[in-house]
Order: C-alpha cells, then structure tokens, then sequence
C-alpha cells in the first residue's frame, strides 16, 4: 500500500515539476543568434560615427 | 517489525529522491537565455499577413543577433553607449549594476553580490522581463511584462517613463494587493542595481518589439546586411556598400533604438508632475473639511466620471470588461474573442498568459496599489495609470482633485459606500 501510494506521488510529482519545468522552454523559444556575426556587428557600431 | 519500517523508510527515501531527480530533471545545464518575443511575432503576422502566410525564419537568428550584439546575455549583459564615455546614457544605465544584478545568484551576496534579478525577480517576471517567469500564471494580476516600456505607478505623466525614484520606491515598499513584496532589507546599492537591470530589461524589450514592427515593411531583405562589409571572400567592401551599410545601421539603431527608446529615457525627472499644494480645508481636522468631502464625492459621480469603472459605492464594479494595454496589445490584433480561447490559440501557444479582465479598485478597503500617501492619490488621479483605463484628469483644478482623494480616502469610512452586509451587527450601539 505504501509503495502503490508513493508511485502514485512520484509519478504526480514527476509529471507536474516537468510541466512546470519546461513550460517556459517549449512555448517561449530562446533567442537564438550568432555569435560571430553578433561580435562583428558590435565592431561595426563602435567603429560608426553617432551624433 | 522493525525489518518493516526499515524498508518502508527505505522506500520513502526512495521516493523523495525520484521526486527531487523529477523536478531537476528538465533543468538544462546551459545558462539561461533570453526569450525570443513570439507573441509580438506572431501580432505582426496576424496585422500584415495574409492568413496562413509566415515572416522568413531566418528573421528571428538575425534579430536574435542584433540584440546580442546591443544587449549581450543574461550572464554577460552590455549597453550601447553610442557616444562613449560621453554618452547621456551613462546617467540612465551602469554596467557596473547590471553586472550586479545579472548573471547567476551568488552565495557570497555581501561580499561581492551577483545575480540579484534570478534571485528575487525572475521567478515571477522572467529572465527576460516578459512577464512570464515560472509563477505567472498563477498569479493575480500577472506580474509585469517590462518590454511594454509602461509602468503604472509613476510621478511622470502617461507616455514618460518612470523616474529611478519611482521604480525603487516600488522595490521598497512593494505593491499592496498584489504579488510584488517589499525588498526594503536589501541594501541600497542592490535596490539601484535592480532598478537599472529593469530598466535595461525595457529598453531592451523596446527595441525588440520596434525590430518585430519593422518587418512587414522589409519584405524579405535583411534588417541589417551584414554582408555589405563582412564579405564572404574577405574581400573589401565597396564604398556604395559601406554607405548603403551606414544607412541601414542609422535607420534601425540610430533611429530605433537611439532616437526612439534611450533618448526617452534621459532625464525622465524633467517631466515629474508637480504635486500642488493641498486646501486647508483637505485637513480632517478643519472645519469645513465634511463639506470638502462632499465637495469631492459630487464630484467622483459628475466631473470625475469615476463612478463609471469604480461603481457607486466605489467597490469597484462599475465596468469590469475591460483589458490592460499588455493584454489589449495583441487581442486586438487579432479580433480575438477574449471568453473563447481557441480564438487566440496562436498566442497561447508561444507563451501568451490567458486574457483577464482588469479590475477597476475596490476604494473601500483602504489599500492602494501606488501608494496610500495622499500625494500618491493625487498622482494617481492627475496623471492616470499607464496601460490601465485609469485617465489623466487633465480637466479637473488641483483643488477639484484634492477634494476627490479626501473622499477617496473617506470611503472606506462613509455609510454611503458600505454594502450592509460589511457593517458589524451592533455597529449603532458601537456609535452610540
């Protein structure tokens, strides 16, 4: 009885902690960018002349 | 006996275990990272596009690399400063602070303090500053969504941002009602810290969305062509490249991000509404002070129109169908029809916290969310609430609106305003 009902938490705490771990991962996609063409960019600005 | 509570504590710990493994398990090892603005990508989609039609994917690496380039990480976070050390925007944003308020939490917090947003912010606001950290969901309101540049309470009026003062007085005493606690024991330059990331999190957020607006116009061309003067074959650019390069690098930073959102930012102290001073008679004590309540209660139902959202007896239900600008920003992009949720599916799916209605203030319960100063009250009633339907009372005289916040704060007190139901039983044997 109390193994059924410790899998029973596992398998609740397992499900809800994944939902609310990776909500935020599955529906929001990170900013992706390149790193390279990032760093050239930022050279570029700072070499522009802004007033 | 004891062979049995043994393996029974044995497959408890068990449990706990697997549980804590479960809850770890989808953490990735990678630093965190900003979120790409979907909501607003899928706005513009929905406002330019014909059904079913797509922006170019390749539009969210390059956007994604323009604010890197701008911005940095959430553990390296940088600032444009365009002019150097000379740049204004020195007064507006520290790199020194953002350091401290970026990057992982540190336990040596004393010492030397790191990553005090994930520490105390980002739970509820998100790394990002969108609003939807892990929490959001669950709470109401939801917490707020930085990259609207708006903020509600303020010393500035509707479209000027908030001064450093406004933003930490928020960070000390919290806002009453609703999820966002104090962090009056934090000390002073870790309240400044957060302030400035919050600010960097806005104008970041800003440009954002200004760089999402700007792509229905390009037509499939590149926000910036990199490629005008990083040639593949490393070889030199032209001079028509290098002009056409410098026009595009004006146009969506200069104008954009320059002239559009920091120089907005400068000084926002110039523009902090003059509180007049209050009528003798606003003191409880004077004399005419029941005639001055009354004064302000004709006109909270005549002038002040207030009864239209705050209701008669000001428990606030006069109009309750109506949605912030964090929400109205894109139901109304996409006729969304806010009681049927397949109606808004698309923004659902990237993010987007289900709509609700805000709540106009229920006046009796003696607690207001910027504030329970009279000056706060004033603010309130000249300048509005940014991004709620709260107006600016641009019509009203100073005194008419002094007179509106001393019965504002008489409400909770007056029998006018009670329900009966909230009055205790032996309330006439109490006065008496």
């Amino acid at each position: 009885m109390v193994i059924r009902n410790s899998w029973f938490v596992i398998v609740l705490i397992v499900v809800m902690s994944s939902f609310v771990g990776c909500y935020q991962r599955t529906v929001a996609p990170a900013l992706t960018f390149d790193q390279k063409k990032a760093e050239t960019l930022d050279s570029e600005i700072k070499k522009m002349e802004w007033d | 006996m004891i062979g049995n509570s043994v393996s029974r504590l044995f497959y408890q710990l068990i449990c706990i275990g697997t549980a804590l493994l479960g809850m770890t398990g989808c953490e990735r090892s990678e630093p965190p990272v900003f979120r790409f603005n979907s909501v607003e990508w899928v706005k513009q989609e929905k406002t330019h596009l014909a059904e079913g039609e797509h922006f170019p994917e390749d539009y969210k690496a390059e956007i994604g690399t323009i604010m890197t380039a701008l911005f940095g990480t959430p553990d390296d976070p940088t600032f444009p400063f365009f002019l150097g050390d000379e740049d204004p925007a020195h007064d507006v944003i520290s790199i020194e602070s953002l350091r401290m308020a970026a990057g992982p939490t540190r336990v040596d917090k004393r010492e030397s303090a790191t990553g005090l947003y994930r520490e105390h912010c980002a739970h509820c606001h998100g790394i990002t500053g969108n609003g939807a950290g892990d929490t959001a969901a669950s709470l109401e309101p939801y917490p707020r969504d930085f990259r609207l540049g708006k903020f509600k309470f303020k010393s500035t009026p509707l479209r000027s941002p908030p001064t450093d003062h406004d933003l930490t007085e928020i960070l000390v005493n919290g806002i009453p009602g609703s999820a966002m606690p104090s962090f009056r024991t934090l000390p002073e330059d870790q309240i400044q810290s957060l302030v400035e990331y919050v600010k960097y999190l806005t104008m970041r957020g800003q440009f954002e969305r200004f760089l999402l607006g700007e792509l229905a116009a390009l037509d499939g061309e590149p926000l910036i062509d990199l490629s005008l003067v990083d040639k593949p074959d490393g070889g030199e650019p032209s001079e028509d490249d290098v002009e056409e390069f410098e026009d595009q690098m004006y146009a969506v930073i200069g104008e954009g991000l320059q002239e559009r959102i920091i120089a907005r930012w400068l000084k926002p102290e110039r523009k902090v509404t003059k509180i007049e001073a209050a009528p003798p008679e606003f003191d409880i004590q004077h004399q005419a002070h029941r005639q001055f309540v009354q004064k302000g209660r004709e006109l909270y139902f005549a002038k002040g129109n207030c009864m239209q959202c705050h209701g008669d007896t000001g428990i606030g239900d006069g109009q309750l169908n109506n949605f912030d600008d964090w929400t109205n920003d894109w139901i109304k992009s996409a006729d969304v029809d806010t009681a049927d949720p397949t109606s808004y599916a698309d923004f659902s799916a990237v993010g987007a916290l289900p709509p609700r209605p805000v709540k106009p203030r229920n006046l009796t319960h003696r607690y207001y969310r910027g504030g329970d100063h009279p000056d706060d009250l004033y603010l309130r009633l000249r300048n509005g609430i940014e991004g709620t339907p709260m107006p600016a009372s641009t019509a009203m005289t100073s005194d008419e609106i002094w007179a509106v916040v001393a019965y504002v704060r008489a409400m909770p007190y007056l029998d006018s305003t009670r329900d009966e139901s909230e009055k205790p039983v032996n309330e006439k044997q109490v006065m008496r």
